[in-house]
């Protein structure tokens, strides 16, 4: 995992001329959304909803940028009373290969408070598309992530993970301001157990001029 | 008369002789000192042969201009003895068209002359102008002098003249006693700095008659050292399409309905996915890309697009007005090499 940290800060940190003489910008967004989390292993399934609040900070300098987001949820099973807590967070460092393309490396983490609190950490590589579907005012969005390892604190063979991201942004014209509209939906797996979350929310975000 | 006539032949003799010499003819100063010495001699018949001849091109051409004004002084002193007044006041005008400050020497010449001089110079008002050959306006150097010294008290117009004879500026007008500087600091009369070129400094009498002169000093003007930014590109060197193409509006739905279809195939990455949520994002897909169709249509126009040009373009004028203004300072900063030849007179009447 630190080789990989490091690579990533490494191919972040590489200077390019373009990228030297950016000026860097910076983002901030926010989220609303309603959570569905699914835990299934040998002993069968467990779902749980809630709803999550969380930020983002990004910033931007020429083809590259950092992003960190963090979110934290209240979660209530199925035919229980009680809630229990989600705390997700990911950074994501990208380059723009294209105007519409974005590769990227992150680092994603979350840790269910249940009775026996998970916390998984996975690491992967990742592939962004934003295409404008009405003029810039309306942008489609899709992300996947492919998992490369990761850890957890159960008994495990080894992290697989995915996750894809689909979204509808819409921005007012000329304005630094924007909101979306995003379904996220990602899968770990380790040691026979599954666990599924499902992200369906709004956000709001701001582009320094 | 006898007498006269030898005195007159032999004196036309020996400038004949004398102007077949190569080695007098190169050496007119010493006709000028010849004439001279006829004169103190009392010959005047004899100086003005001498000094005409030295006083006439080509040979003048290698005299001093103080040289000139002497023999000019004793030519018109001779023509005055020898009755001919109107050539002595002739004499006397180019005397001063060659220099407005000469007199004759009062302590050499009697007062009959330095009447017929006085009374000329009074009836001809004309002006000197002269300045530094070579000289560098800059900071350091904000100005060039220029001094107009002229025949006698008169008004003055003194103007900078380009080559094709428009006024870039009038530097002086008023009267002119015994001598005047006048500083110009090298710009137009709109303040700013002149290109480089030909120039004319114009002194012009403003007097009625046919004495009138005008006066120029040729002017060249070389801007160093202002090197100038070029005007910046447009920002955005195609601008954006201010109305949709044929292939828009299906481009626009083609795009949400993958992005539709990708939301839809989105639950097959979990086992436990739930589909509703995908679903629905699909339908907004599905609903962009109806809008996007029916908005992009042919020829349908993209307020965006004309918005963005519009601020590009504005960004663009905004630079060029930096640019423009930085260059302006630039002139106005950098040095200009001036130099001046000498003066020409133009429009004296009975010069």
């Amino acid at each position: 995992m630190i080789r990989s940290t490091l690579l990533v800060l490494v191919w972040v940190g590489c200077p390019t001329s373009a990228a030297a003489q950016a000026t860097p910008r910076l983002s901030l967004g926010a989220t609303l959304a309603g959570v569905r989390s699914v835990a299934r292993d040998a002993g069968g399934r467990q779902t749980s909803t809630g709803i999550s609040v969380g930020g983002a900070l990004s910033i931007r300098a020429g083809r590259f940028s950092l992003t960190a987001d963090y979110s934290e949820a209240s979660l209530r099973a199925d035919g229980a009373s009680n809630e229990r807590g989600l705390v997700e967070g990911s950074t994501t460092a990208a380059i723009q290969v294209y105007p519409w393309l974005a590769v990227a490396g992150n680092v994603t983490a979350h840790r269910a408070m249940e009775a026996d609190p998970e916390r998984w950490l996975t690491w992967g590589t990742s592939a962004r598309l934003e295409l404008p579907l009405i003029g810039r005012q309306v942008t489609g969005l899709a992300e996947f992530r492919q998992g490369l390892g990761g850890e957890v604190n159960i008994p495990n063979g080894g992290v697989r993970s995915q996750e894809g991201v689909l979204g509808l942004r819409f921005t007012l014209l000329e304005s630094a301001f924007s909101i979306s509209l995003s379904s996220r939906l990602g899968t770990y797996t380790a040691g026979g157990r599954t666990r599924t979350l499902e992200h369906f929310g709004i956000g709001v975000g701001w582009n320094a001029p | 008369m006898i007498a006269l006539m030898l005195r007159r032949g032999v004196g036309v003799i020996a400038l004949l002789l004398l102007g077949s010499c190569p080695a007098l003819a190169q050496a007119p100063a010493s006709f000028l000192t010849r004439g001279i010495d006829a004169y103190q001699a009392l010959d005047y018949d004899g100086a003005a042969g001498w000094l005409r001849r030295a006083l006439s091109p080509p040979l003048v051409e290698a005299l001093l201009p103080a040289e000139q004004v002497r023999g000019l002084a004793y030519l018109g002193a001779t023509e005055r003895f020898r009755g001919h007044v109107d050539s002595a006041a002739s004499v006397f005008r180019r005397m001063l068209r060659l220099d407005p400050r000469a007199r004759p020497d009062p302590l050499i010449f009697p007062p009959e002359v330095m009447r017929i001089f006085e009374q000329t110079r009074t009836g001809f008002p004309i002006v000197a102008i002269s300045g530094a050959p070579e000289a560098f306006l800059d900071d350091a150097h904000p100005v060039y002098r220029l001094q107009l010294r002229p025949s006698v008290a008169h008004d003055v117009a003194l103007t900078l003249d380009r080559s094709d004879g428009r006024i870039v500026d009038t530097l002086y007008a008023g009267p002119v006693g015994d001598s005047l500087t006048i500083e110009w600091s090298g710009r137009t009369r709109a303040g700013d700095r002149v290109m480089s070129g030909q120039y004319w400094f114009t002194a012009t009498t403003v007097a009625e008659g046919p004495s009138s002169c005008r006066v120029r000093l040729p002017l060249e003007v070389a801007v160093r050292g202002a090197d100038t930014i070029p005007r910046p590109l447009p920002v955005a060197p195609r601008p954006l399409p201010e109305r949709a193409g044929a292939g828009d509006g299906p481009a626009a739905f083609v795009k949400a309905a993958l992005l539709g279809s990708a939301a839809l195939a989105l639950p097959t990455l979990a086992r436990d996915a739930d589909a509703a949520h995908p679903r629905f994002l699909a339908a907004a897909f599905g609903l962009t890309g109806i809008v996007g169709y029916l908005r992009f249509r042919k020829g349908a126009p993209i307020p965006e697009n004309v918005a963005a040009n519009a601020v590009a373009r504005a960004r663009w004028q905004h630079q060029v007005e930096l640019v423009t203004a930085e260059n302006r300072d630039r002139q106005r900063r950098g040095s200009l090499w001036l130099q001046v030849s000498h003066p020409l007179t133009l429009g004296c009447g009975g010069a």
